[in-house]
Formats: structure tokens, C-alpha cells, sequence
């Protein structure tokens, strides 16, 4: 790869790979798996990189191959599908962690409730929480922008209650 | 609990990985040398074609007179086997180009014509590809026993039509099976994302 892409990759990368890694820690609750995920995009970022057009905006360019990376990499592996665990594991900073900062076993909550989404859902989820707007979300997956705003909405009252029902 | 405090929190969190440079030079070697193997690959096999074409054509315009309408239909048939190769892997190939910066609707509709396309392969084309080669083999038997007794002749059909279709046989019940659930299960899985994104 010649030099300014390089540099193009290394800039896209140092720009985006927090919110590839959150997308990736929403997708695959297994923090292992999500960090392969992430390794993953950037590789067909890389790759992808040399038939950018520059028709769509470079961030929507990166969700999509994120996003489209995310939904080959779980079907490949469907073993990283995660089922219900027994109540006992669920809650494991209960009484087995108690050292956790606040801020972490609420985000180990959050991300359980959202492993407990449709794998779809869990993309959108990922997106809005990534503060993306409804019409770059329907840009991303393709989908139209009433119905993107009114599946988000869904989603967001079924995660708000699994967040309640699990407390 | 509002949304919003969710929100907020999600994005304040660690980011706990760096892109991993060792591994990303592996990837991308991996990668750079794949793209040479295929490149390689697609050049022999184009070669090899025109080679094939040019010499069945050389002993088709040499012989064709001395023998009858089996060699005839034999060579047909190797034409058509050719044709038939070089259409699964020309589009075979086509499917990986992977438009990984589609849409999701539009990268999963890919998905699911490429994997209709394998299942396609392994269903008809490579049934297709059989009976043209037993054809193509039966018509030269033909013409090479001619003057041999006829139990010799049918022996010798018997034998290759027990041994292409058997190893076809074995290769369904044992191999095929597996891909053919595999491969619709990889199906049903991106129409059911795809259907519930159409959803609202």
C-alpha cells in the first residue's frame, strides 16, 4: 500500500476505532470475541479502502463495512451466540466483584441487557448509541428512514425495560 | 433510567483494545498474498483452457472423418463440460468481490445470491457436470470398442458408470449433505436479518 494511504488508514483508524470497539463490545457480549470483531473491521477496512468512491460520507462508509463485517463474522461464527446465562452468572458483580467502580458494573449491566437483543437490534442499537442520526442508520443498513425511526424506538423501550427488569 | 444517561455512559467507556500491528501485518500479507495466488490461479486456469479448447478442436478436425457420431457427440460433450466450468468459475469468482461498504440490505441480498449460488452448484451443476462427462466417456468407449466383443463393450460401461456415479453417490450422501445444511442455515439466517430489518 503506498504511504498516503497508509497514513489515510492510520488517521481513519485513530478517528473511528472507539466507536468500532464499543459497536463490536455491543454486538459480542464475550469481550475476546469483540475484540477479534474489532481486528477484523479494521482488516476489511483496510482492504475495502481500495474501492472507496467517496459516493457516501467516510463515516457512513466505515459503520456499513463495521456493521456488514459484524453480521458475516456472527453467522461464521455462530457459536459466539450468546443464550441466557443461569441467574447465578448473570449478576456475577452481585457478590463476586464487589470492587467494581459503579460506572463499570453499570456498563457490564447495559451490555448484558443489550446481548439479550435480537443480533439486528443489537446493530441499531449500536448505532444509535453511537449518537448516529435515524437517516445515516437507514444509509447504513439500507432501510427507510420512517421505519428505521420506528424500530429504534422499540428498541430503546425494550432495553430501558430489560435494564429495570434486571436491576 | 433515561436513555440519554445510557447513552452517555456507553460512550464514556474504556476503550480497552489498540489495533493489534503485528497481527494486521499478518492479515495484511495473508491478504496481499491471496490476491497474487488468485491472480496466479486465474491466469493458469484461463491458459489451460484455451489450451484444452485448441487441442480437442486439433483432434476433432483430424480424426473426424475415420470415426462416427459418438466421437462426435464425445467431443461435443467435452466442449460443453468446458463451457460449463468456465461459467461456474467466472461467476463463482465474480461473488468475491465482496461489497462489504453496501448497505446492509444490500450486502445481505449478495450474501444470500452467493450462497444460493453454491447451493446451486452442489445441487445441479455438478449433476450436469456428471452425466456430460459419463456421456463424453461412454461415446469414447463406443468408439474405441468397436471392434471388441460386446461384453467387453458393456463391461467396460458398466464399470465407468458404477465408479462416476458411485463416487457422485458417495460424495452427496457424505460430503454434500453437510454443506448443503450448512449452507441453508448461513440462508435462513441472513433472510432473517434481512427480513427484520425491511420490518419496523
Amino acid at each position: 500500500m503506498p504511504d498516503k494511504q497508509e497514513k489515510d488508514f492510520n488517521q481513519l483508524v485513530k478517528d473511528n476505532h472507539a466507536s468500532i470497539y464499543r459497536i463490536c463490545r455491543a454486538y459480542l457480549y464475550d469481550i475476546s470475541h469483540a475484540n477479534d470483531l474489532y481486528q477484523e473491521i479494521l482488516y476489511q477496512i483496510w482492504i475495502s479502502m481500495h474501492n472507496f468512491s467517496g459516493k457516501a460520507k467516510v463515516s457512513t462508509w466505515i459503520y456499513r463495512v463495521a456493521v456488514n463485517t459484524a453480521i458475516s463474522y456472527n453467522l461464521k461464527n455462530k457459536k459466539h451466540d450468546h443464550p441466557s446465562l443461569p441467574e447465578e452468572v448473570q449478576f456475577p458483580y452481585e457478590d463476586t466483584m464487589p470492587q467494581k467502580i459503579e460506572q463499570e458494573i453499570q456498563l457490564d449491566h447495559l451490555r448484558y441487557c443489550i446481548s439479550q437483543l435480537e443480533s439486528e437490534n443489537k446493530l441499531i442499537i449500536s448505532l444509535v448509541l453511537e449518537n448516529k442520526s435515524y437517516k445515516e442508520i437507514a444509509e447504513i443498513t439500507g432501510t427507510n428512514v420512517n421505519q428505521v425511526g420506528v424500530k429504534i424506538n422499540r428498541i430503546k423501550a425494550r432495553l430501558l425495560k430489560l435494564m429495570q427488569i434486571r436491576r | 433510567m433515561e436513555f440519554e444517561d445510557i447513552q452517555k455512559s456507553w460512550q464514556a467507556q474504556r476503550v480497552g483494545v489498540q489495533p493489534n500491528p503485528k497481527l494486521f501485518e499478518v492479515q495484511k500479507n495473508r491478504w496481499a498474498r491471496n490476491q497474487q495466488k488468485l491472480l496466479k490461479s486465474n491466469i493458469r486456469m484461463s491458459l489451460g483452457f484455451i489450451t484444452a479448447m485448441v487441442a480437442i478442436g486439433w483432434v476433432y478436425f483430424t480424426f473426424h472423418e475415420q470415426y462416427g457420431m459418438p466421437f462426435k457427440v464425445s467431443i461435443a460433450c467435452m466442449y460443453m463440460l468446458m463451457l460449463l466450468f468456465s461459467v461456474v468459475s467466472w461467476r463463482s469468482y465474480s461473488f468475491r468481490k465482496v461489497g462489504l461498504d453496501d448497505s446492509s440490505q444490500e450486502y445481505i441480498q449478495q450474501q444470500i445470491k452467493r450462497l444460493s449460488w453454491q447451493k446451486n452448484v452442489l445441487e445441479r451443476y455438478t449433476f450436469i457436470y456428471v452425466v456430460l462427462l459419463w456421456m463424453a466417456l461412454i461415446m469414447y468407449i463406443w468408439e474405441i470398442t468397436e471392434t471388441a466383443s460386446a461384453t467387453f463393450r458393456f463391461t467396460a460401461f458398466g464399470i465407468t458408470t458404477i465408479y462416476l456415479f458411485g463416487i457422485t453417490l458417495w460424495n452427496k450422501v457424505k460430503k454434500q449433505k453437510n454443506q448443503l445444511e450448512e449452507l441453508n442455515l448461513l440462508i435462513s439466517g441472513l433472510e432473517n436479518i434481512k427480513d427484520s430489518l425491511d420490518k419496523a
